[in-house]
């Protein structure tokens, strides 16, 4: 909302402020201190908003996702778990050696994957969904990506319900570096934020992204190393997983919990690495294309 | 691909890039034919065997397929078991670490005659710790392979027992580990590689990842092909972007541009405008009676709220949207993407003065939402810019924004925020917008039960709650809704109005914009033609568009 006192064209606020501040320095400062006030007060309540926008767009997103079914939002608890069931009779058998707890070891990489690629398949047609509240909304237009990619980490929150349970079931004693556990999660949702920039800027020019983008996903899926384990892989194929990225968030987050053991510092770099450098480049490409966005909207 | 002829010299310069980044490609896939030393060091057998008390010699081997610059070498031996006596560089018996380097590797092999004195029985080991060998004349790694270790079993009386622990912790940085019984081999050999890897600091670790990377997809080429299928992949994404970047240049380049710009920042007085295009629309403004009107406004109402200068919009459409991606790069190669260009506004500029009701008319298509959407920030001007401040605007255009899955009082919170309304506000506010809506009944059903004139009431509703909205931007909303919803909201405008706020309304009723607004501004196809009363721009409009 807009305050009265504000002038409407700062030119001639400015120049109004001159000219009777000069007469009283004192003055003037008292006026200075005012307006970073008022503009301090007024980035915490424009970070309010925007607080506020995004959570309005995720109760969205939540509501349309489980508009006709009855369970709603339980879905998210229980399709990991039923996931898991499924995996867990064919895959357990046949891993038994490398693999001591084989639904646990699943469902965390099946969590992180599912919050990796719902993030990015989602606010892929973040921009070219809203088209119609983008113009109305002063916000600045990342608003929405962002609030996919927070929509995926509300669901993952549901679905770490349903990992901690069987956590609990299989009476996997928590650790110290199971604290550890978000900073995976975090940086997994940095990395997915980034890939979001891209996707939703190409995707306004290109539909076929969508079909590409999901072939790709199945790919890195497989990649990931999420139904089985690292080692049954033989040389190069270990060696193109271990660089995956989602294949390291996946695992740092394993180390974390399952295995109770700090991840090497290679894995922390590379997290590090991809996710961060991801973000960059995303900004970059979006920045550089927003304007154009709006044209063709 | 190239059946064409017209391919000119920027398809050849973009096929000339591809080329580059396939090349690029390929060399970081093979990337170990890049010219470099390969160098081994091994030990003269893989085990050795001695008496205790006597002498031997151990050769290190350093072989090169050709010359190469500094190296270094820095070997482990088991330091309570062999006592070095000579052959190295240099030595350091406490840590049990011997050191080999030399200004360079003749090509072929070299050999270091190591001489040991074991002092006691029992195995101990020799090992290559970490070696650097440059390649001659530059600065860069050649790449080594090292026999790690081998084993010395010395026969006699073993006084040191067996502890290769104690051993370890001469040699190894002290790192402490719980796992004290170290039965196999090969646990120690791991325990060895753990160490290495921590004593290689964080950009060589970075580097190692790489390179091991690297050697894994040299070994295997089949394999290598399908990480080439990956990487195409991705280059096909880095293909387009990249082309993005270009673009904004493109529009410059163009040889059918009409208004050139030196500057596009400071361009006012370097826009020229093709008159021959604009004959059929001739710019009628008076300047005149357009100063008079602007002196009416400043006396009468003040500040000027916004300032509209010289605006222009081109919006660049790529002729290639329809077709596929596979396509767009072909024509992109060959540099042929068609643009065609639509002028929606042309060197358009006014003032809007505080208080002030400024109604835009026009027929379809002739940029006066366009003219909208870049007042209101949503859109940047080609050229030219306006000067308003952006927060206190509100837009209100028909039916936007509703989500038709969710139920009124759901939009009406999410339509809110997006508008700008804090929770508090939406909160207090919330009965008031129904109640104008007057859709006390239907709050909580889905929206997509909604007609269209009840959606339009909802959206005017939210967007006049802010009592506070100073500029108001109406895009052909006056015209809908009933009778008496038309009545209370040309009454809710007035009182806006009256409370200061400056409104900026498209419309093509006429009528609404006779009796509403105090100046009417009339735009064809992308042209200011007339500012001056309402009535008699109407009056102006209705004879062009009979004529």
């Amino acid at each position: 909302m807009s305050s009265p006192n504000d002038d409407s064209i700062t030119k001639y606020g400015k120049s109004n402020c001159s000219n009777s501040g000069l007469k009283n320095v004192g003055d003037y400062r008292r006026r200075k201190r005012k307006s970073f006030i008022k503009k301090t007060v007024r980035k915490q309540r424009d970070f309010k908003q925007y607080f506020f926008v995004i959570r309005e767009l995720t109760k969205r997103e939540i509501k349309r996702k489980y508009a006709r079914s009855v369970l709603g939002i339980l879905w998210s608890v229980l399709s990991p778990l039923l996931f898991m069931i499924i995996m867990s009779l064919i895959f357990s058998t046949m891993f038994r050696k490398n693999i001591e707890n084989f639904p646990v070891y699943y469902i965390i990489g099946q969590t992180i994957w599912t919050l990796f690629s719902t993030a990015t398949n989602t606010s892929m047609s973040a921009i070219v969904d809203n088209k119609s509240l983008l113009i109305k909304s002063k916000l600045p237009k990342q608003t929405f990506i962002i609030s996919r990619v927070y929509t995926a980490l509300v669901n993952f929150l549901y679905t770490c319900i349903a990992l901690v349970a069987v956590m609990l079931f299989f009476r996997i004693q928590p650790t110290v570096y199971t604290l550890l556990f978000p900073i995976p999660v975090v940086l997994c949702l940095i990395f997915s934020l980034g890939i979001s920039y891209i996707l939703s800027t190409i995707y306004v020019y290109f539909g076929d992204v969508k079909h590409l983008y999901s072939v790709f996903l199945t790919m890195l899926m497989f990649l990931s190393a999420i139904f089985y384990p690292l080692e049954s892989l033989s040389g190069l194929m270990q060696r193109v997983v271990g660089n995956n990225p989602v294949y390291i968030f996946v695992h740092c987050a394993r180390d974390c919990l399952l295995n109770g053991v700090l991840s090497d510092g290679s894995v922390w770099i590379k997290m590090i690495i991809w996710s961060f450098t991801m973000l960059i480049i995303g900004i970059i490409v979006y920045k550089s294309k927003e304007n154009d966005i709006m044209q063709r909207l | 691909m190239f059946s064409d002829n017209n391919i000119n010299l920027i398809s050849y310069v973009r096929l000339y890039c591809l080329v580059i980044i396939c090349s690029f490609m390929t060399i970081f896939l093979s990337c170990n034919t890049v010219y470099a030393a390969n160098a081994d060091i091994t030990f003269g057998s893989d085990s050795y065997t001695a008496n205790s008390g006597g002498t031997f010699p151990i050769g290190v081997y350093l072989n090169s397929n050709e010359s190469t610059g500094e190296f270094v070498v820095n070997l482990t031996y088991d330091n309570k078991r062999l006592v070095y006596e000579s052959g190295a560089s240099s030595v350091d018996a406490d840590k049990g670490i011997i050191t080999i380097k030399g200004n360079s590797i003749n090509a072929g092999s070299t050999r270091y005659w190591l001489q040991f004195r074991a002092v006691s029985g029992g195995d101990a080991f020799i090992k290559v710790r970490d070696y650097t060998v440059k390649n001659s004349g530059n600065n860069s790694n050649a790449t080594v392979t090292a026999q790690s270790k081998a084993p010395i079993h010395i026969s006699g009386n073993d006084t040191v027992g067996y502890d290769v622990e104690r051993a370890l912790e001469g040699t190894a940085t002290n790192q402490n580990t719980n796992e004290t019984d170290y039965t196999d081999d090969e646990e120690v050999d791991d325990y060895y590689e753990e160490n290495d890897e921590s004593d290689r600091g964080f950009f060589a670790s970075i580097w190692y990842v790489i390179a091991d990377f690297m050697t894994a997809l040299a070994a295997k080429p089949v394999a290598a092909l399908f990480m080439i299928l990956s990487l195409a992949s991705v280059a096909v994404i880095v293909f387009i972007l990249v082309y993005y970047f270009k673009n904004k240049d493109n529009l410059v380049r163009d040889e059918n541009i009409e208004i050139k710009s030196n500057n596009k920042d400071d361009n006012r007085n370097n826009i020229v405008i093709n008159t021959e295009s604009l004959t059929s629309v001739p710019k009628v403004v008076d300047n005149k009676r357009l100063k008079d009107i602007e002196r009416e406004g400043r006396e009468n109402l003040g500040k000027i709220v916004i300032r509209i200068k010289h605006v222009s919009m081109v919006y660049t459409m790529s002729g290639s949207d329809a077709s596929g991606l596979k396509e767009y790069i072909i024509q992109w190669i060959k540099h042929q993407v068609e643009y065609s260009k639509l002028y929606a506004l042309r060197d358009v500029s006014f003032n809007v003065y505080r208080g002030e009701v400024v109604g835009i008319i026009g027929s379809n298509g002739s940029g006066k939402s366009t003219l909208l959407k870049i007042v209101s920030g949503a859109l940047k001007p080609t050229w030219g810019n306006v000067d308003v401040n952006r927060r206190k605007i509100q837009i209100l255009t028909l039916g936007t924004g509703f989500d038709y899955e969710l139920t009124a009082r759901e939009n009406v919170y999410l339509n809110g925020a997006i508008i700008g309304y804090s929770r508090e506000f939406l909160d207090s506010h919330y009965d008031e917008i129904v109640k104008f809506a007057e859709l006390e009944d239907f709050m909580d059903q889905k929206v997509k039960t909604f007609s269209s004139g009840m959606v339009s009431r909802l959206g005017f509703a939210i967007a006049t709650a802010g009592d506070a909205a100073e500029i108001l931007i109406l895009d052909e909303v006056l015209s809908v809704g009933d009778e008496s919803f038309r009545k209370k909201s040309l009454a809710r405008i007035k009182e806006m109005i009256h409370g200061g706020s400056t409104v900026l309304m498209v419309s093509h009723g006429m009528q609404t914009i006779i009796d509403n607004c105090t100046k009417c501004v009339w735009i064809e196809k992308g042209i200011l033609k007339m500012i001056d009363e309402p009535k008699i721009v109407c009056e102006a409009y209705r004879n062009y568009a009979d004529g």
